[in-house]
């Protein structure tokens, strides 16, 4: 069918025509002005996810399980490989040499002291593979006592010094004590098949093993096997292990060079270069981090709005609003995240805090009107007083319905208690409860006005600080190393959110679903 | 609402936003070569008219005063491109395939619209200024840096050519004046 329209009226028509013609414009078109008019309103949570990313990153550190070895080297002979035969004595070596080695290994750890309770604690460690426990208990009072019947000087000691630039190589100490070079997490003890060369503390110390039935005179070589203890280890009487802790390789042979006899000791010590320290995890503290998806909402004491007629002459009720109405609002998005703590106190109750970040809102149901003035009737330790404000929105019982975005964001410090209430070993289900004071660091805030027909934009009458509570359950369960915790969650805050001379009291109440995740 | 707009309030500005975009857009794709740069030319200008909504004295309505920042906007963002020139002749103009496909099946403004999108930039532009927007030639060439004959040659080409598609297009039928005036007269 042909349409028609008068040429003569080209240009009016052509106008008309172009003036009905519109176009819905895509979200990003708003969504870019109203980043470049608002750029301050995306800080508070890209700082918010950084605080949360710099959290998860240090813990997942201070999480890490790592050793703690000590390398050290006491002696001028350092490498076995240096180890000659040609009888000359050790100790003068270390004694001569100790001074052109100093430099050399002066980067070393230092040996600690190995003192004679070490290996009376270490009674109670033995390796559950030796047979005769007790014979380990006789054998550290045998050591002591042969120790102490000795020159008085306990052969269990070896002089703690760091680097060779604390041992002179003629001072007493080098002559006195056993010379040992530590390689990793096992101790040499240097011998020469020569035993003229060996100092007086160190034939002593051997003969001692020998009697003692650990060490054959002439053997110079045992395997040793680790146990889980973290403590020194023990020489086994039967000679052919030594105990000490899983940081060792297992049943590792050392054989020769015939001139070395290893003993394997695990030292606590502190090294300057190559110090890795051992932490282990405490299995009564547990850090989780969590996000909770929210659908808040407010809840009022008073459901139905009774409007106050303002004390002004120039304000009255318009005689076709009713006395009482439903202010009608709707729920909005929110979302929870933080980090929590749980220390364990007993099989079935931790207690949790921890640290979180609160983003609660609703929506008030509102319309346009002409700018005007609407009036707040608030009452503080003076008396009552109205406040008057500039509004362009009504109370949203007319047609053409806008929403007005009221919203809290708060950062909170939660405590409470959460009790395990079903394990079977691969998941559990807990309850928990928290105390939550918290700090509100943004808002927005349109409260009625005392006559019940506008909106007011207000936000300093938001308090600043306030308390909620907040109970949850959730299901435990790991998958692959890491521990999911996902169960409902409620909050609800305690105090109004205004301050109290306000005379109408509402209260966020969020409901979500937390997902957590732990290590 | 303009208060609020006055005071940086997010509302505010989404509510003028959400009232006069629609229009807007319109009055910027018969400007733009594509939607996209149409919306871009939207975003820009809105930015201008919350920048300069202080200015705003209330004289005249403000969809009016929102629209001449529009156009401006526009026009601007077509000068920067380089995508209007003054050298556009009939040459070039006749060049356009008018054909079914290149207007869908819409209601009569957009099709309106969519025969003036059709029309080369330099002849749509001098089109949407003198005939839509209502500037005189004059003004029209100190907004576009041409002269003032160069702006009313343009129109009368662009006019031409835009009937042509229009009556191609079965948008318009050539009326038979010369028979009526004839019969009227009779």
């Amino acid at each position: 069918m042909e349409r028609r329209f008068d040429m003569s009226d080209f240009e009016q028509s052509l106008k008309d025509h172009a003036d009905q013609f519109s176009l819905i414009p895509s979200k990003r078109v708003w969504n870019g002005i109203y980043n470049n008019l608002h750029p301050g309103s995306k800080w508070p949570s890209v700082t918010v996810a950084l605080i949360f990313l710099i959290t998860l990153v240090t813990v997942g550190n201070l999480n890490n399980s790592k050793k703690t070895l000590g390398n050290e080297e006491i002696t001028a002979a350092n490498s076995p490989g240096k180890q000659t035969n040609s009888g000359n004595s050790i100790l003068q070596k270390n004694e001569t040499t100790a001074k052109n080695t100093q430099n050399r290994i002066a980067s070393e750890s230092k040996i600690s002291t190995i003192q004679d309770r070490e290996a009376d604690k270490d009674i109670s460690r033995v390796n559950s593979a030796n047979k005769n426990s007790a014979a380990n208990e006789n054998l550290s009072k045998k050591n002591n006592s042969l120790h102490k019947n000795n020159s008085g000087k306990s052969l269990n000691q070896i002089q703690t010094v760091s680097g060779l630039n604390e041992i002179p190589a003629t001072s007493d100490a080098s002559k006195k004590s056993i010379l040992v070079k530590q390689e990793e997490n096992k101790l040499v003890v240097l011998k020469n098949n020569a035993e003229n060369s060996l100092s007086e503390n160190q034939k002593e110390f051997f003969t001692a093993l020998a009697k003692l039935e650990i060490l054959p005179p002439n053997q110079n070589a045992f395997t040793y096997q680790p146990i889980s203890s973290d403590k020194n280890a023990l020489i086994s009487p039967d000679r052919t292990s030594i105990t000490h802790t899983s940081a060792l390789p297992s049943n590792t042979q050392i054989d020769d060079p015939s001139s070395i006899i290893t003993l394997v000791k695990t030292l606590s010590v502190n090294n300057s270069t190559t110090k890795k320290t051992l932490r282990k995890k405490n299995k009564n503290v547990e850090w989780t981090f969590y996000v909770t998806p929210l659908i808040s909402g407010v809840s009022f004491e008073k459901k139905t709005f009774h409007p106050v007629a303002s004390t002004s002459s120039s304000m009255v009720l318009l005689p076709n609003q009713p006395s009482s109405f439903q202010l009608i609002h709707n729920p909005a998005l929110g979302v929870e995240t933080g980090a929590e703590i749980s220390f364990k106190i007993s099989k079935k109750f931790k207690v949790i805090t921890g640290a979180n970040v609160n983003y609660s809102s609703y929506r008030n149901v509102s319309n346009f009107v002409h700018p005007t003035f609407g009036t707040l009737i608030l009452t503080d330790k003076s008396g009552t007083y109205i406040k008057s404000y500039l509004t362009h929105y009504g109370n949203g019982q007319s047609p053409s319905q806008i929403s007005l975005n009221n919203y809290n964001l708060e950062a909170s410090v939660p405590i409470g208690l959460k009790y395990n209430i079903w394990n079977n070993g691969k998941m559990q289900i807990d309850l928990s409860s928290l105390i939550a004071p918290s700090a509100v660091f943004k808002s927005n805030a349109f409260i009625i006005s005392s006559d019940g027909r506008y909106y007011i934009n207000e936000p300093s009458l938001v308090r600043k600080f306030n308390m909620a509570v907040a109970f949850g359950s959730y299901i435990t369960f790991k998958a692959k190393n890491i521990k999911w915790h996902i169960g409902p969650d409620f909050r609800y805050q305690l105090l109004s959110t205004y301050k109290n001379i306000y005379p109408n009291k509402e209260h966020f109440m969020d409901y979500g679903i937390r997902i957590g995740i732990s290590k | 609402m303009l208060q609020g707009c006055l005071d940086n309030l997010s509302i505010a500005q989404e509510a003028l936003y959400n009232r006069f975009s629609p229009r807007m857009l319109g009055v910027c794709y018969r400007y733009a070569r594509n939607r996209e740069d149409a919306e871009d030319m939207l975003q820009e200008g809105f930015m201008k008219v919350y920048s300069q909504i202080h200015q705003y004295k209330g004289a005249g309505a403000l969809e009016g005063w929102i629209r001449k920042i529009i156009v401006h906007t526009c026009i601007n963002i077509l000068k920067k491109n380089k995508k209007f020139s003054d050298s556009v002749d009939l040459i070039h103009a006749s060049g356009i395939q008018i054909s079914d496909n290149n207007i869908p099946s819409l209601l009569q403004a957009k099709q309106v619209v969519e025969c003036i999108r059709l029309l080369p930039i330099g002849y749509r532009t001098v089109l949407n200024l003198y005939a839509i927007e209502g500037f005189s030639h004059k003004e029209i060439a100190v907004i576009l840096e041409i002269e003032e004959s160069t702006s009313r040659s343009q129109y009368t080409r662009a006019r031409a050519l835009l009937e042509e598609i229009l009556i191609k297009k079965k948008i318009l039928q050539k009326p038979r004046e010369n028979v009526r005036m004839i019969s009227m007269n009779n």
